[in-house]
Order: structure tokens, then C-alpha cells, then sequence
């Protein structure tokens, strides 16, 4: 009984060292957006500003999936277990901040924060910037898993993610019939799910792709890139496939019709929810391709 | 068709990038026929026994021998694994277990007529002599020394007898191959198919699936891992053990 006690407050103890480490994270903000100073330090109101809430709420999603993956070991003692949690917590935090910047500046690089969110109240930039968070949330968890701990994986792979990753939001033109930046301004959602359901697809492939052994760091690299053509390869297969089965027509009454040529000046919310379900389905199909087959003794290892 | 296009390369690119830095396919040596041997297999009273065939893939078939090379000096034969062509695979699908490859002299080209293992080494009167057996036939017996290699050649029981040897010696000058007088050697050999088969495949066929292990996983009621704490590591965890 001694023992249950004891574990049920080792427990708590470490919730409330996360809640302080949550707490660290709202100030790490200021490393790298200093004048979100006084937004960092006043009240937060959800229901003045629900852009600003999806925004803000993307964030905390993003800390909480990264912390998932941290495993606490005290099996050498609590103190050695808090020391590495707050070192990886903190690296955790540089990271995760640092992608949401440079994502922000290649994905979102015409639009500003203030404007679109605080004065313009832009549901459609904010779920776009919310998606992305969420997404880098997942490559971040996924670079801690599988880096193990080790500072210099965990770096190296998040290098190799955020390419990845920026690669990714220019590809999104290639695949979509949505007019990005003109959409973004005239507030419509149809670009916001189409996004979403893009970018987080690829993300499943992109963490598909790293959750592998590191052997040496070169052939990591390049089973990481191959495996990433690899998907391009198989996604299109899923793409036309799905459409096909499910007899899926666009507005136009073509079926299957998706010329990237044909832009659409004003998407309705269907249209939106279509391209994003699509892409988000088939890349997810994808990952199955790529990640999940045991070949067993079809090629043995001799 | 700039889409088309576009896949294209994106499938050459992988295609080519996947088997530059492929280690599975840099890993064993190709080869066409048996005329290279001589290349491979240096040294004198070097003999190479064909121990396995197997082929891996699915649609795509990739064929492998894997040899067991044995040298009169050495007391223990080795085993490499050569990727071979479809047509040397058909060639020599009867030969598992037989000695495909000989050099008695280190000058000589080599001789590769699918003969019993362990050929070159009888008659040679520094490895063993002929004795004369109860049925009064003269039989080989390998010295003391190399008592041992009826094992690595698959003998069991079985020892040559002078008219044996003679078969032996006239199938190779033929250029003919030689199974044994009874049929005792190959791959539906009475003496070196049984051990061949009970190895068993080294690549599953396709076309035998397996329901045992299917069913029993489908019926399992525990997971593997159901004791691993995910993410609190305690030492030896069970909160329902007494004190």
C-alpha cells in the first residue's frame, strides 16, 4: 500500500513539474517573438477573439503531442529524471518555437499575425497557422522518439524534418486548385481544410519516413529521402484511386477532373472539405505502403 | 503529360538512388555460369559443393546458390552465397549436394562437371587407401587425419568402391555428370536429398500459407507488450502485489 501511495506522488509531482515547464514555454515565446510581450502577460480571453483562440489553442495541442512522447525514467534516482526532462522539455520548446517561425515564413510569409488575427479576425489564416502547429507538433514527438534522447540526432533530424516539411508547404500549390494567398485574404475556409487536411497528410508521411533506426547518419538521410519519393510515387495511385471508387465528381460535374489548371476563384466549404479529406486519406494510405510491410522471408536476410 | 512526365523521373530517380545505396544488392557476387569459377575458387584441392538453391521475391525473382567450399588443408569447409543467373539456377536444380567445382593443382583451370562430393579427394592415395570390405569389394577409407570428411561431404554411411571411382574418373574425362551408381547424390539423391530437404526452404513460397501462426495470433489473449509501463518506468511495477 506504502508503494501505491508512493508512486500515485511521485506522479503528481511530475504533473505539476510539467505545468511549471508549460508555464517556462509561454515565456519562451519572447525569445523569439519579443513583442508578444504584453500578450504573453495579460489574460487570455477564448471567446473576444475565436481566431485568436484556434491560434492560441494550436500551440498548447502542438507542447502537449511533443510531451507525449517523453518518457520519465527515475529507475536512477527522481532528481536525475526531473534534470532530464527539463533538459529535453527546454530543448523540446526551442525546437517546436523555432519550426512554428520558419514555417509561419515559408508557408504564411505575405500575412502578419496582427493583422490577420488580432484586427482582421481571419478564421482561414488561423487554422492554416493552427494546422501547421499541430503538424510540427507531431515531427517534433516523432524526432524525440526516435532520436532516443540523443541531443545531436534530436537537432539533426529536426533539420531534416523542417526541410522536409518546407518542401511540403510548396508542394501544396502543385496538388491544390485553390488560389492560396488570395483565398487567405478573403477569409474563406474551403483553403483552411483543404490546407489542413493537406498538411497534415504529409506530415503522417514525413513521420513515417523518420521513424526509422539511425545506423550511420548518411544512409539515414538518404533511406529518409528515398522513402519520401517513395510516397510521391505511391500517393498519386491512392489519389486517382480513391476518387475513382467513391465516383467522386468536383463542381463542374467532371468526374475525377482535378486539373491543377482549372483554379478555383471562390471554393465552396464541400469543395474545401473534398480536396482536404482526399489528400489527407491518401497520404495517410500512403504511409501504409511505405511503412508497414513486413516482407518476412520474401527477402531474407542472408 | 507534364504530370507524366514528372512521375517518371520522380520513379527513375528513386530507382536509381534506392540501388546506389542498396546493400542488399552490392552484397553477393553475380554469377553468369560456371566458367568463372576458376576466378572465384582459388588454391589447389579446393572443392565446391553446391549446398543450396533458393530464390527470393515476388514477381521479380532474384536466384541464389549457396556454396559450401571445402580445401583439403583446412580442417572446416565455409559457405558463401552467390546470386546466380535464372538459367545456371535451371542448370543445376538437380545438383544440390554435389560437387560442381574442383582444381586438384593450383596451375590447373579447374574442372566443373557435377560429380559426388568429396571426388577429388578419392583415389588420391595422400588423403586415404582402399580397403577391403566384408563383401570383398575394395573400399575408400580416408586416413586418420581426415577421418572427418565423409561428414562435411554428406557420406553418412556410404563409402566409394573402386568401381565407383572408376565411374567417377569416366564421367569427368565424358564431361558427363555423375549421380552415383544408385543414384545416391543430387537433390533427389537417396543420400544427400534427405539432408538437403531436411533443411528445409530458406524463403517462404507465397503460394504456402502458413494458417497456424495466423489463427494463433488472432487468438491470442494477451499482447506482448501489456507489462511495459509506456511511459513511468518504475522497477518491477505490479500495483496489486501484497506486501
Amino acid at each position: 500500500m506504502n508503494e501505491i501511495f508512493d508512486k500515485l506522488i511521485i506522479r503528481v509531482l511530475i504533473a505539476i513539474i510539467i505545468c511549471a515547464l508549460l508555464y517556462l514555454y509561454k515565456f519562451a515565446h519572447l525569445l523569439l517573438y519579443p513583442t508578444a510581450n504584453k500578450q504573453v502577460n495579460a489574460k487570455f480571453f477564448p471567446a473576444q477573439n475565436s481566431a485568436d483562440s484556434i491560434h492560441f489553442f494550436s500551440r498548447i495541442i502542438g507542447i502537449g503531442i511533443i510531451f507525449s512522447s517523453i518518457n520519465f525514467d527515475i529507475g536512477n534516482g527522481i532528481m536525475i529524471g526531473i534534470v532530464d526532462l527539463c533538459i529535453l522539455s527546454a530543448v523540446s520548446f526551442i525546437l517546436y518555437l523555432a519550426s512554428l517561425f520558419i514555417v509561419d515564413g515559408i508557408a504564411l510569409y505575405n500575412f502578419e499575425y496582427e493583422d490577420e488575427i488580432l484586427k482582421r479576425k481571419n478564421h482561414c489564416y488561423a487554422t492554416i497557422a493552427a494546422s501547421n502547429a499541430v503538424a510540427l507538433g507531431f515531427i517534433i514527438n516523432k524526432s524525440l522518439l526516435t532520436s532516443n534522447g540523443s541531443l545531436i540526432l534530436i537537432l539533426f533530424m529536426w533539420l531534416l524534418a523542417i526541410a522536409l516539411f518546407g518542401f511540403s508547404s510548396k508542394l501544396y500549390f502543385l496538388l491544390s486548385r485553390f488560389q492560396f494567398n488570395k483565398l487567405i485574404i478573403q477569409k474563406n475556409m474551403a483553403l483552411a481544410f483543404s490546407y489542413s487536411g493537406y498538411i497534415l497528410g504529409f506530415t503522417m508521411v514525413i513521420v513515417s519516413s523518420i521513424d526509422q533506426p539511425v545506423r550511420s547518419i548518411e544512409n539515414y538521410t538518404v533511406n529518409v529521402i528515398l522513402k519520401i519519393i517513395l510516397s510521391l510515387i505511391i500517393f498519386p495511385i491512392f489519389r486517382y484511386g480513391i476518387i475513382h471508387i467513391f465516383s467522386l465528381t468536383d463542381v463542374i460535374g467532371k468526374k475525377g477532373k482535378n486539373d491543377t489548371n482549372l483554379n478555383i476563384d471562390d471554393p465552396n466549404m464541400g469543395q474545401g472539405i473534398f480536396e482536404g479529406a482526399l489528400l489527407f486519406t491518401s497520404f495517410y494510405l500512403t504511409t501504409v505502403i511505405t511503412g508497414y510491410i513486413s516482407y518476412g522471408k520474401i527477402y531474407p536476410e542472408y | 503529360m507534364s504530370k507524366i512526365a514528372v512521375y517518371i523521373i520522380l520513379v527513375l530517380v528513386f530507382l536509381g538512388l534506392a540501388r546506389s545505396f542498396s546493400t542488399q544488392g552490392n552484397r553477393h557476387t553475380y554469377i553468369q555460369n560456371d566458367l568463372i569459377f576458376s576466378n572465384f575458387f582459388k588454391g589447389e584441392n579446393i572443392s565446391v559443393i553446391l549446398d543450396q538453391i533458393y530464390s527470393s521475391g515476388f514477381l521479380i525473382k532474384t536466384h541464389f546458390h549457396r556454396y559450401k567450399i571445402f580445401n583439403g588443408f583446412s580442417s572446416r569447409p565455409y559457405y558463401r552465397t552467390f546470386r546466380v543467373s535464372r538459367q545456371f539456377q535451371e542448370q543445376n536444380i538437380q545438383n544440390i549436394g554435389m560437387s560442381i567445382f574442383r582444381r586438384k593443382e593450383i596451375s590447373s583451370f579447374g574442372n566443373s562437371v557435377p560429380l559426388p562430393p568429396g571426388s577429388l579427394y578419392i583415389g588420391d592415395l595422400a588423403y586415404g587407401n582402399w580397403v577391403n570390405s566384408p563383401s570383398g569389394m575394395k573400399k575408400w577409407h580416408f586416413h586418420r587425419a581426415y577421418r572427418h570428411y565423409p561428414r562435411i561431404f554428406g557420406w553418412k554411411k556410404f563409402r566409394p568402391t573402386k568401381d565407383f571411382y572408376k565411374k567417377i574418373e569416366l564421367a569427368r574425362q565424358n564431361e558427363v555428370p555423375f549421380f552415383g551408381e544408385k543414384g545416391e547424390f543430387g537433390t533427389n539423391g537417396t543420400i544427400t536429398g534427405a539432408s538437403s530437404k531436411a533443411k528445409g526452404p530458406l524463403v517462404s513460397d507465397l503460394k504456402t500459407t502458413v494458417f497456424k501462426p495466423l489463427i494463433k495470433k488472432y487468438t491470442l489473449y494477451t499482447s506482448k507488450d501489456y507489462r511495459n509501463s509506456k511511459h513511468l518506468h518504475f522497477d518491477d511495477e505490479d500495483l496489486y502485489e501484497d506486501e
